[in-house]
């Protein structure tokens, strides 16, 4: 009997860590995947903080991710490669390519 | 000066937009000679030919870089040079690999050796020049060049090519094309 109550006990307890972890913590973190071609970035991405960003590159040249305050700037993306970055602050940062001056693209992180 | 490197950029043109090497036409006499004899349709290059003009235009203008690279001193005009170097080396790897994958030789024509011939006698100009002239000359090159390729691009080659991967190639290419223009017309208002 005490062996049954304490598995009800446990049942109960996983139950209600598992009730907190979906509804009262904060959302999980997501990843997100932008696809640069045709030598643009995708437009403008919402994203939160927590949240992995990946840009892929599917050109057939190298770009970087480099934003405009210094806060995230990859190493040269080559074809095909991509670049993951973290976001951590809440703000909007703006970024570009250092290759080629008319690519522009913002990230929302909220 | 800028009679030759007009003349080396119009052997390039006239070589990209003729687009192949030479289409030999037979015409048949008939007795019925009425009507005037219809044109054969000039053929375009084939996918080996089109493989040695991607490799060849993209060398030509890694070498006008790397050699811009070492001459100008204009910040703008190093940072485009660069990026020519990166970009065009970039895009012969993806080039040579596919071609390599499909078993594609690339198969030397007029077009090509019109190209080589072109981008040699813009390096012997751009050697013999110095500060702005030089840098003048190379990106007013560069703003010609690249419209004349991106000509050949929509007019001759991707429209020729027979292999659907080769064709993709072209097509995904364009857009760095097309952005060279841009930074290119650019620079050149910068170094009037």
């Amino acid at each position: 009997m005490a062996h049954r109550i304490a598995s009800k006990f446990k049942a109960v307890a996983f139950g209600g860590l598992l009730a907190a972890g979906l509804f009262s913590s904060p959302a999980l973190a997501k990843d997100h995947v932008l696809v640069i071609s045709n030598i643009q970035f995708p437009k403008d991405e919402v994203v939160k903080t927590g949240d992995k960003v990946t840009w892929k590159n599917d050109d057939l040249v190298p770009h970087t991710v480099t934003a405009d305050d210094g806060s995230f700037k990859s190493n040269s993306i080559e074809a095909g490669q991509s670049w993951t970055y973290k976001v951590t602050q809440k703000k909007t940062v703006a970024y570009k390519c250092d290759f080629h001056p008319n690519m522009h693209a913002k990230l929302i992180i909220k | 000066m800028k009679a030759i490197i007009v003349s080396s950029l119009f052997i390039a043109s006239a070589a990209l937009a003729a687009g192949t090497a030479k289409t030999t036409t037979t015409t048949t006499t008939t007795k019925t000679a009425a009507a005037p004899a219809a044109k054969a349709p000039a053929a375009g290059p084939n996918d080996a030919q089109i493989a040695s003009i991607v490799v060849t235009a993209n060398t030509v203008d890694v070498e006008a870089g790397k050699l811009a690279e070492t001459k100008t001193t204009n910040p703008e005009v190093k940072k485009f040079a660069e990026q020519m170097v990166t970009d065009h080396n970039s895009v012969n790897k993806q080039a040579v690999d596919l071609v390599t994958k499909l078993k594609v030789t690339p198969q030397d024509n007029d077009t090509s050796k019109a190209l080589k011939i072109g981008g040699d006698a813009n390096l012997a100009t751009l050697k013999g020049l110095t500060g702005k002239a030089f840098d003048k000359a190379y990106v007013d090159h560069e703003v010609a060049y690249h419209q004349s390729v991106l000509d050949a691009v929509d007019h001759t080659l991707i429209p020729s090519a027979q292999n659907p991967e080769l064709k993709a190639l072209l097509v995904k290419v364009r857009p760095a094309f097309v952005a060279h223009l841009e930074h290119a017309k650019h620079v050149q208002s910068m170094v009037k």
